[in-house]
C-alpha cells in the first residue's frame, strides 16, 4: 500500500512524468478522432430535422461541447494552478498553463459557432443573452490569465500569479454570471434561448454526448502534448529521441 | 434561405481552430527537440 | 487590548502617510479626475444628443468612465513604494498585510474616489438626469468606486515591476469589475453594496497574496 502511494508521488517530478505523458497522447488522440467521426455521423445522418429550426440546429453538436469544454477547462486550470501554488508542485502549474490555451480556444469556438447559429436562426450575429455574454467574459478571464503569464519572465512568479488570477476568476464566475443574468432580465426584450429546451430526440442526445466525449479526449491529448512541450522548455532535461 | 452555409461555416471554423492548435503544437514540439543537444549549461 | 490599539495606530498612520505621499504627487490625482470629466463629456459628442437617449445611457457612461479612470490611476498603486523599498517594510509591519492594503485603498478612495463621486452629480446635469436619478447614480458610485479600487489593487500588486503592466492589470481586473458595473449602471444600490461587502472580504487578502508573489 505504501509502495503504491510512493509510486504516484514520483509522477510529480517532470522527469518521471514526461515519458508517461508522451505515451498517453496517442491513447487519447486516436479515440478522439473516432468519436468525432461517430458524433458527426449520428448528428448529421441519423438525427432527424428539427421542426422548428430545420437543419441549422445541427450547429448545436459543436457549439454546446465547445462551451462545456471552455467552462470545464477553466475550472480544471484553476484547480491545477491552485494546487501547484499551495503545494509548490511545478508540474501542476505547468498543467494549468497547458490547459489555458485549449480552454480559450474552445471558448472562442463556442462564441463563433453560437454567432453563426444565431444569424440564420434568429436573424442577428450576436445575441446579448446571459449565456453568450457570460461566455464572452469567460474568454476575457482566459485572456487575462494567458497574457499575465506571458508578461512575467520568472516562471515561478508566473505560475503563482496565474494561480491567484485563476482562483479569483473562479470565485467570481458565479457572481459575474448572476450579475449578467440580472442585467439580462432587466433589459429583456423577447425571450431568446440559444438552446431550445424542446424535445431532444434520442439520436440528437447521442450525437451530443459523442461530440462532448470527442472534445474531451481531444482536450486531454492536446493539453498533454502542450504539457510535454512546457516541461521540456522549462526543465531543460535531455529529450531522448 | 441557404442555411446550410452557416452550418458548414461553423464546423469549418471549429475544426480549423482545432487543426491550427494541433499544428502549432507539433511545430513547438519540433523546435523544442532541435537545439537540445547543444543546450548544455 | 494593547494589540488592538497598536493596530489602530498603525492603520491611521498608514492612511495618513498614503494621503501625504499621494498629495505630493497631486498632479496624478487631478489628471485622473480630469480624465473622468473629459470622457463623460465626450460621449454625447459621439451620439445624437437627444435628451431621452442621454438620460438612458447616463448611468452606463458614468460608470464606464469611472471604471476607466480608476484603472488609469491605480495600476501604479504600489510601484512608488516598490521602487523606493518601502513596500518591503510595509510587508514587515506588525499588522496583517491585508489591513495594510485596506489602509492604502481607503486613502486612495479618500483622495480620488470621493472627488469623483462628488463631481458625478454635476456630470449628471450634462445628461439631463433628474435629481433622484442623480442621487441614485452618485450613491452607486459611492459604494462602487471602492470596489473598483479594491479590484485594481489586485491587478497592481500582480503586475508589479512588469513592463506594460498597466495593460495586463487592466485585462485581469476588467472582467472582475463587471458585476459592480452592471449593478451600478443599473442603479441598484443594494446590489452594489453587496458586491462591496464581498469585495472588501476577498480582495485585500488576494492583494496581500499577490504582493508576496510579486516580491519573492
Amino acid at each position: 500500500m505504501k509502495r503504491k502511494l510512493r509510486n504516484w508521488y514520483t509522477y510529480a517530478s517532470p522527469v518521471t512524468l514526461y515519458p508517461l505523458v508522451n505515451r498517453l497522447i496517442p491513447w487519447f488522440a486516436i479515440p478522439s478522432a473516432i468519436l468525432f467521426a461517430a458524433g458527426l455521423y449520428v448528428g448529421f445522418v441519423v438525427a432527424p430535422t428539427d421542426f422548428q429550426q430545420g437543419e441549422v440546429y445541427r450547429v448545436l453538436f459543436i457549439h454546446v461541447p465547445a462551451a462545456w469544454m471552455g467552462m470545464l477547462l477553466y475550472v480544471l486550470m484553476s484547480v491545477y494552478a491552485s494546487l501547484g501554488w499551495a503545494y509548490n508542485i511545478r508540474v501542476s502549474s505547468m498543467m494549468a498553463s497547458a490547459l489555458s490555451m485549449t480552454g480559450a480556444m474552445f471558448t472562442l469556438i463556442s462564441l463563433v459557432t453560437g454567432s453563426l447559429w444565431g444569424r440564420p436562426a434568429w436573424g442577428t450575429w450576436w445575441v446579448w443573452d446571459a449565456r453568450m455574454t457570460s461566455t464572452l467574459i469567460l474568454l476575457f478571464l482566459y485572456i487575462g490569465f494567458i497574457v499575465l503569464q506571458m508578461s512575467i519572465d520568472d516562471p515561478r512568479r508566473a505560475d503563482r500569479a496565474g494561480a491567484l488570477v485563476a482562483a479569483v476568476g473562479l470565485i467570481n464566475v458565479p457572481i459575474i454570471y448572476m450579475s449578467v443574468q440580472w442585467w439580462n432580465t432587466l433589459h429583456q426584450g423577447a425571450t431568446i434561448r440559444i438552446v431550445q429546451q424542446s424535445t431532444i430526440a434520442p439520436p440528437m442526445l447521442t450525437a451530443l454526448l459523442l461530440m462532448v466525449a470527442a472534445c474531451w479526449l481531444y482536450s486531454v491529448a492536446v493539453v498533454l502534448a502542450r504539457l510535454s512541450c512546457i516541461m521540456t522548455e522549462r526543465e531543460h532535461f535531455q529529450v531522448a529521441e | 434561405m441557404n442555411h446550410t452555409v452557416y452550418v458548414w461555416g461553423a464546423y469549418a471554423v471549429a475544426f480549423a481552430a482545432m487543426g491550427i492548435e494541433v499544428w502549432i503544437l507539433m511545430k513547438r514540439k519540433q523546435s523544442v527537440r532541435k537545439p537540445k543537444s547543444g543546450n548544455q549549461p | 487590548m494593547k494589540a488592538t490599539s497598536a493596530h489602530g495606530v498603525i492603520f491611521r498612520w498608514l492612511i495618513w502617510r498614503e494621503i501625504l505621499l499621494s498629495w505630493r504627487r497631486r498632479a496624478d490625482l487631478f489628471s485622473t479626475l480630469a480624465f473622468f470629466i473629459v470622457i463623460v463629456s465626450l460621449f454625447p459628442l459621439s451620439v445624437d444628443p437627444d435628451a431621452r437617449l442621454l438620460r438612458s445611457i447616463a448611468g452606463g457612461v458614468l460608470w464606464v468612465s469611472a471604471l476607466l479612470s480608476t484603472m488609469l490611476g491605480f495600476h501604479r498603486m504600489f510601484s512608488q513604494d516598490f521602487a523606493d523599498g518601502s513596500l518591503d517594510q510595509l510587508i514587515l509591519l506588525p499588522q496583517p498585510l491585508f489591513l495594510t492594503v485596506i489602509g492604502k485603498v481607503a486613502a486612495q478612495f479618500l483622495l480620488l474616489g470621493v472627488p469623483l463621486v462628488l463631481i458625478s452629480p454635476l456630470l449628471g446635469l450634462q445628461y439631463g438626469l433628474t435629481s433622484t436619478a442623480t442621487l441614485q447614480l452618485a450613491s452607486t458610485l459611492l459604494l462602487g468606486v471602492p470596489v473598483l479600487i479594491l479590484l485594481n489593487a489586485i491587478g497592481a500588486a500582480l503586475t508589479l515591476g512588469i513592463h506594460g503592466g498597466g495593460l495586463v492589470a487592466a485585462l485581469i481586473v476588467l472582467p472582475l469589475c463587471i458585476p459592480a458595473l452592471v449593478f451600478g449602471a443599473g442603479g441598484n444600490i443594494s446590489l452594489v453594496g453587496a458586491v462591496f461587502a464581498l469585495t472588501l472580504a476577498f480582495a485585500p487578502p488576494a492583494t496581500a497574496a499577490a504582493l508576496r508573489i510579486s516580491l519573492e
